[in-house]
């Protein structure tokens, strides 16, 4: 049984888990259909980004990521620009049109990031989605319930593994003390 | 509780979802073309079969997408899930399990 | 030192550790590897219990989760456990433990005792005849007197300082119990690389074979477990869950698993929890969850030393204990047969077999006999003599059929009764997954039938009782689970080479005759827990009884904290045979989850205290925790509800705070708002389809509110909405609402108006607002954003722009809940409580005051603005509450357009919104108060209700108490006198219009 297979016991220590809260970054929501190759390339064009079409997925270009959230939705977080300048690149380079929905949602949401061999098995806790490597690899995301509140949950980093953990703000203090009382027992010498 | 097979995200927790209530009753065109009684049909009234039912899920926690589902009342067996505007999949299509 | 019926050598027990435990006072000492149980019979103590009904002296019956007996209350204090069996308590170093259902002195001294003497006056359904006749005799003289006879354990009064948690896991294969069938299943479904995990109730794998003497591959079979288990546990993918209980079988294969994790710790580590509850989802399930022996229901059969002839052996050879000296094996199969042998080979000098078929196969006669043991077959044991112990077994020759004795009785003096009426499969988990049960003539058992979800029962549990057989079958489940949840597999490896006896079915007996009809002369117990007796059944049919599940609830059979484990199938096989109906006919019981005992903690989780339920916090909250700020439940939002000075009740806080708002400056913390982007071209036809007033013609810059009904026209949530761009908009909604607004409009978005094109975003969180209102709201506003204008001349109400508040990028909202000139500032949520502080600091000068939700109530109350949910519940249309003006007459079609023209919900009878004010200025009416007419009090009742209290407050402005209230045609009758029905009397009130302060709307533009 290795530390990064669901529900291995990690010998406990400080390094077994960790929790911090991420910086603000510039983030869009963005809307549109991705049958319509001309979005998808004006996209492209403003972000460098190719929208992930693959339910559960999130891809990145440089800093930059878009993260899949359903049929017509994603999140592009471009920590390197403005968010008034990229929705204004996004709406160029698709000519105005009028059915394209970008909104800033750079605050909307407190991110944190879990890491660590135990990291999964206090996700586990929360959540009833499967985070097994074979389920959960390299680049998937899942908005879906944590704890008694709902979050975007996504693996950054799949060796590690590092998750990030996308919670409206209203609910970043319960998620931390959620996830802190959860880590404890990964944490503590034996 | 049901694993819930969301035609976008894929099988998801039951928790994930709300419930819809029965599928395919569209609201009129023109309500006010009804007399009371059709009306109140239309908003109250509903089936309650034994047996495969077509209803209506959302992923709240998930994509916030409609769709709809065929369900059996009996086993909870959820035979199909398919989007809103698609046409429930014919009956011989479906997989149900021994009984 | 551990006891003096612990066996000089043998048992899986650790002799290196001695273990020292206290039973009711008394210090004794076992080994590690004992449970409770275990360790009390090596001391020689079998009397452990007193019966729950009649008192009477109980032991332990079985070594497992079956036991019915010997429940035990453990630890002290705070850490007290009521009930647990001793069958499966682990024994720990300091394990403090002590008998239930007995007064002082433990059970060899129950002063109750008395009880069994009075037991012919309590058969079945006492109770509800009894009890159930009068209310008030119940109530005060027959429940109080039950309270305290009865009852088990005794519950700790103080929390509980361990913690609980629980956790989710995903499997490929599950594989329920860790016997030689789980073992087989796991070994094979986990070589195809599935994800498998493999819970066992105990703390090492084995499962039976730890009880038996019993070889696989010429190891001892604890030895086989061992070796395989160590196998799986090298496995990447596999999940090993030792001491786990695997409690509940739900819909879409959903099971759920009690583990232990520290209870077989002398000393728990603190920072693990106490037990995990394990939901586990599984594509495919095994189950080998084993069977439980049965005993059989003779007279008098409930004696300490009477076990069950499974947990004899197990005594023997697992713990090394001989629990008798003198030992009758009374069966109807040759599989207790062992047990005989196992105690005369640990040294028992009288061992004798009661066998109650009239032949046996001659190998098993002449192993016996060589063996010493004496065999009488034909023959059954119809009674016991005894006390604290039972002393003798009488004997008795019965007929062929068992239905009847022949012969005279003998009186067999002894210490134990090892007693087996054959195997019942647990099927419990099985049942719970709604699969069919079929009942096996062969075995005389139910099992497995018709699974419904994706699974196999394997070996004892599916009634497959040899362990070669066994073995082969569950290696083949394993490779098909493995298989069907989608992992190439070849084929099981060859079995293992078994040497173990060939299992034979038993010839049924179910009910053991005597010289007497039970009920007459002794008690023939079918539920011991339960004190149900054969008796109890058979009065239960002469009355009238014949479903099963009727049997049960009259008589308890199956209840309890063992869900009768021994009893079920005793129970339905007599009911069957008194109807005389065939068994599968009569049926079982419903199994329902849980199949063992789970704690509420473990229930609960982690989810207490401030965990129950998040609390959503705005970005400022820090600065209303540091102004002492007492706080209101809005939703799941914290809410500052109002702020007290030193010395300030509510009352006075709220008047000061009201006051300032009025006089000079208030802010108010209104980020919990709900918030949602549109945008799309089709965003103002979707407006005005599903608000009921006009939207098409607001100008980009402007605001408006709205009202929302649903298709029934009842108001359901309110709100503005500001026009931001050509094509976008942003809505509010209530703090409460708001995640059902955003449901609700993409319900229609999604479901009835796919061609519309419109899109939402909820947006609640990415602002923080600060909203400032009053006469010096302008003053403060100008300092905050000194680069732009604020004047209601260049900035007018219902209108929004953007501005630079205190250097962070805002938008301004010219919208008004107090009826005071106000400004709503929004700045991203980060920056939330740095505005705070600036509209603070500019507001200096004004004595700026914050205020919470109760002051906004009483202002918007004196201004008649309603808050859905308070003013409605569900049941008042826009007419109802006096917004007509709100009702596009023009509009062929919007949400609830249909219902509200109905002619009835324009009848003017209606309930409506009005003010009241009371005669008496100090009067603030309780919400909620009834109102009536003048006088209805006075007359006999029924009394017609005209309406009720929906908001009150007491308003400093016109220093009196004022109400708004739902009346019956109330609009008509402004200025008439009703009354309002409090429990002092009725008070006189005045009824008034809904707006009670600046009536022409002057102070919205300062």
């Amino acid at each position: 049984m290795t530390v990064d297979t669901l529900p291995s016991r990690p010998q406990a220590s400080a390094a077994a888990v960790t929790l911090e809260r991420l910086a603000l970054r510039t983030t869009l929501n963005l809307r549109g259909d991705p049958a319509d190759a001309g979005f998808l390339d004006a996209v492209k064009q403003a972000t460098g980004l190719t929208l992930p079409t693959d339910a559960n997925t999130w891809t990145e270009g440089g800093s930059r990521r878009a993260v899949w959230l359903g049929p017509d939705e994603w999140l592009v977080v471009a920590p390197d620009d403005t968010a008034e300048a990229l929705e204004q690149a996004v709406r160029t380079a698709r000519g105005g049109d009028p059915w394209l929905s970008v909104t800033n949602v750079s605050h909307n949401s407190t991110v944190f990031r879990l890491a660590g061999p135990a990291a999964r098995m206090v996700l586990a806790k929360a959540t009833p989605i499967d985070l097994h490597p074979r389920a959960f690899g390299a680049n998937a995301c899942a908005q879906t319930v944590l704890a008694r509140t709902r979050a975007l949950i996504l693996l950054a980093e799949a060796q590690a593994p590092a998750f990030e953990v996308w919670v409206r703000n209203s609910f970043a203090q319960y998620t931390a003390d959620w996830l802190e009382d959860a880590m404890l027992e990964y944490q503590s010498p034996p | 509780m049901h694993i819930i097979q969301c035609p976008y995200c894929g099988p998801r927790e039951e928790v994930e979802f709300t419930y819809g209530g029965q599928a395919h009753i569209a609201r009129p065109e023109n309500p006010e073309a009804l007399d009371d009684a059709q009306w109140a049909d239309v908003l109250f009234m509903r089936d309650n079969p034994k047996g495969i039912f077509a209803e209506r899920w959302m992923h709240a926690a998930g994509c916030r997408r409609w769709f709809n589902a065929l369900r059996h009342t009996v086993s909870h067996q959820i035979l199909a899930t398919y989007r809103m505007g698609e046409a429930p999949p014919a009956p011989d299509t479906l997989e149900e399990a021994s009984r | 030192m551990t006891g003096p019926d612990r066996l000089r050598d043998g048992g899986l027990i650790d002799r290196t550790k001695p273990v020292t435990f206290t039973w009711n006072g008394r210090v004794l000492g076992g080994y590690e590897g004992d449970t409770l149980a275990s360790a009390l019979l090596a001391n020689g103590v079998h009397l452990v219990a007193r019966s729950f009904k009649y008192r009477r002296p109980r032991g332990i019956l079985g070594h497992g989760t079956e036991e019915p007996n010997a429940m035990v209350q453990t630890g002290d204090g705070n850490r007290t456990e009521p009930n647990p069996k001793a069958t499966v308590v682990p024994l720990v170093e300091g394990l403090r433990a002590k008998s239930v259902n007995t007064a002082k002195g433990g059970p060899e001294s129950d002063p109750r005792a008395g009880m069994g003497m009075l037991s012919r006056f309590m058969p079945a359904g006492f109770y509800y005849k009894m009890f159930h006749g009068s209310q008030t005799m119940w109530q005060r003289v027959w429940e109080p007197i039950i309270r305290q006879a009865a009852g088990w354990g005794t519950c700790p009064t103080e929390p509980d300082p361990d913690t609980y948690d629980h956790m989710n896991l995903h499997c490929d294969v599950l594989v329920v119990g860790g016997g030689p069938a789980g073992i087989a299943a796991a070994r094979e479904a986990a070589k195809s690389g599935a994800r498998v995990v493999l819970a066992d109730e105990q703390e090492r794998f084995g499962g039976r074979l730890l009880d038996r003497p019993r070889n696989l591959d010429g190891l001892p079979g604890h030895g086989w477990a061992d070796r395989e288990v160590a196998a799986l546990a090298e496995e990447a993918e596999v999940t090993l869950l030792p001491r786990t209980t695997v409690f509940g079988y739900y819909d879409h294969n959903l099971l759920c698993a009690l583990e232990r994790r520290t209870d077989h710790l002398a000393e728990a580590p603190s920072h693990v929890t106490r037990q995990r509850l394990w939901h586990i989802r599984a594509r495919r399930v095994v189950l080998a969850t084993g069977a439980h022996e049965r005993p059989l229901v003779f007279a008098d059969n409930d004696r300490p030393g009477i076990m069950l002839a499974s947990a004899v052996a197990a005594y023997v050879h697992r713990w090394a204990v001989l629990p008798g000296r003198e030992a009758v094996v009374f069966t109807n199969n040759d599989g207790a047969w062992e047990a005989a042998h196992l105690l005369k080979k640990a040294g028992a000098p009288a061992v004798t077999i009661i066998d109650s078929r009239p032949k046996v196969s001659d190998a098993l006669k002449r192993d016996a006999e060589q063996a010493g043991i004496t065999v009488k077959t034909g023959h059954a044991v119809t009674g016991t003599r005894g006390g604290k112990r039972v002393t003798a077994a009488l004997v008795q020759p019965v007929n062929a059929d068992g239905t009847r004795v022949n012969g005279p009785a003998q009186t067999l003096a002894c210490d134990l009764i090892a007693t087996s009426g054959g195997w019942s499969p647990v099927v419990h988990l099985f049942s719970q997954s709604r699969g069919t049960l079929t009942y096996d003539d062969t075995w005389a058992c139910f099992r497995p039938g018709v699974a419904v979800q994706p699974q196999a029962s394997v070996g004892a549990c599916n009634g497959t009782f040899g362990l070669a057989e066994t073995l082969a079958e569950a290696a083949e489940a394993g490779v098909e689970a493995a298989r069907a949840a989608g992992f190439e597999t070849a084929a099981p490896a060859p079995a293992p080479s078994v040497e173990a006896p060939e299992a034979t079915p038993p010839v049924p007996l179910w009910l053991v005759p005597a010289d007497t009809a039970p009920g007459r002369g002794g008690k023939w117990f079918v539920d011991f827990q339960n004190d149900t007796t054969a008796a109890d059944i058979l009065l239960a049919v002469r009355e009238g009884f014949e479903s099963v599940e009727h049997v049960k609830r009259y008589t308890l059979a199956g209840f309890g904290t063992d869900q009768g484990k021994t009893a079920n199938i005793n129970a339905l096989a007599i009911l069957a045979g008194t109807l005389g109906r065939p068994i599968p006919e009569v049926g079982t019981t419903t199994f329902r989850a849980p199949y063992t005992p789970v704690t509420f903690g473990a229930m609960a989780g982690r989810n207490l205290g401030d965990r129950l339920e998040p609390q959503r916090l705005t970005n400022i909250h820090d600065r209303h925790v540091a102004l002492r700020a007492a706080f209101e439940d809005v939703g799941q939002w914290k809410r500052p509800w109002y702020y007290p000075k030193a010395g300030e009740d509510m009352h006075a806080a709220v008047a000061r705070e009201c006051k300032a708002t009025r006089d000079s400056v208030g802010v108010l913390d209104a980020s919990t708002l709900g918030k949602i982007d549109i945008q799309g071209p089709d965003a103002a036809e979707f407006l005005n389809r599903v608000y009921t007033n006009a939207w098409t013609k607001l100008a980009v810059g402007r605001v408006r509110y709205g009202i929302m009904c649903g298709e029934d026209g009842m108001v359901f949530d309110d709100g503005t909405t500001a026009r931001i761009d050509e094509n976008r908009y942003l809505m509010t909604t209530t703090t409460g609402g708001a995640a059902h607004v955003m449901d609700h409009l993409e319900e229609y978005l999604q479901t009835e108006w796919p061609d519309l094109r419109v899109r939402l975003t909820s947006v609640t969180e990415q602002w923080a607002t600060v909203a400032v209102a009053g006469p010096k709201a302008l003053e403060v506003v100008k300092r905050v954003c000194p680069d732009d204008a604020m004047a209601p001349a260049d900035f007018p109400f219902l209108s929004w722009k953007t501005a630079t508040a205190a250097g962070i990028p805002a938008r301004i909202f010219r919208i008004s809940f107090t009826g005071e000139l106000q400004y709503e500032i929004n700045v991203p949520w980060h920056h939330g409580a740095d505005l705070w502080d600036a509209v603070m600091e500019a507001g200096k000068d004004f004595d700026i005051t914050p205020y919470g939700t109760e002051t906004m109530h009483v202002l918007r109350a004196e201004k008649g603005f309603i808050i859905t949910g308070q003013e409605t519940d569900g049941t008042q249309t826009p007419f109802d509450l006096g917004m007509d003006w709100i009702v596009s007459k023009k509009k062929p079609d919007f949400i609830g357009r249909r219902s509200l023209f109905r002619p009835d919900m324009q009848r003017p009878d209606r309930k409506q919104l009005v003010g009241l004010k009371p005669e008496d200025p100090k009067v603030v009416l309780p919400e909620g108060t009834q109102i009536v007419e003048p006088g209805a009090l006075n007359r006999p009742p029924p009394v017609p209700m005209l309406g009720f209290v929906t908001s009150s407050y007491h308003s400093p402005a016109l220093e009196s108490g004022f109400a708004l209230a739902l009346i019956a045609g109330g609009r008509d009758r402004l200025g008439e006198t009703v009354e309002a029905a409090l429990p002092s009397g009725p008070v006189t009130v005045r009824l008034h219009d809904p707006v009670f302060y600046d009536a022409e709307g002057a102070r919205r533009d300062g």
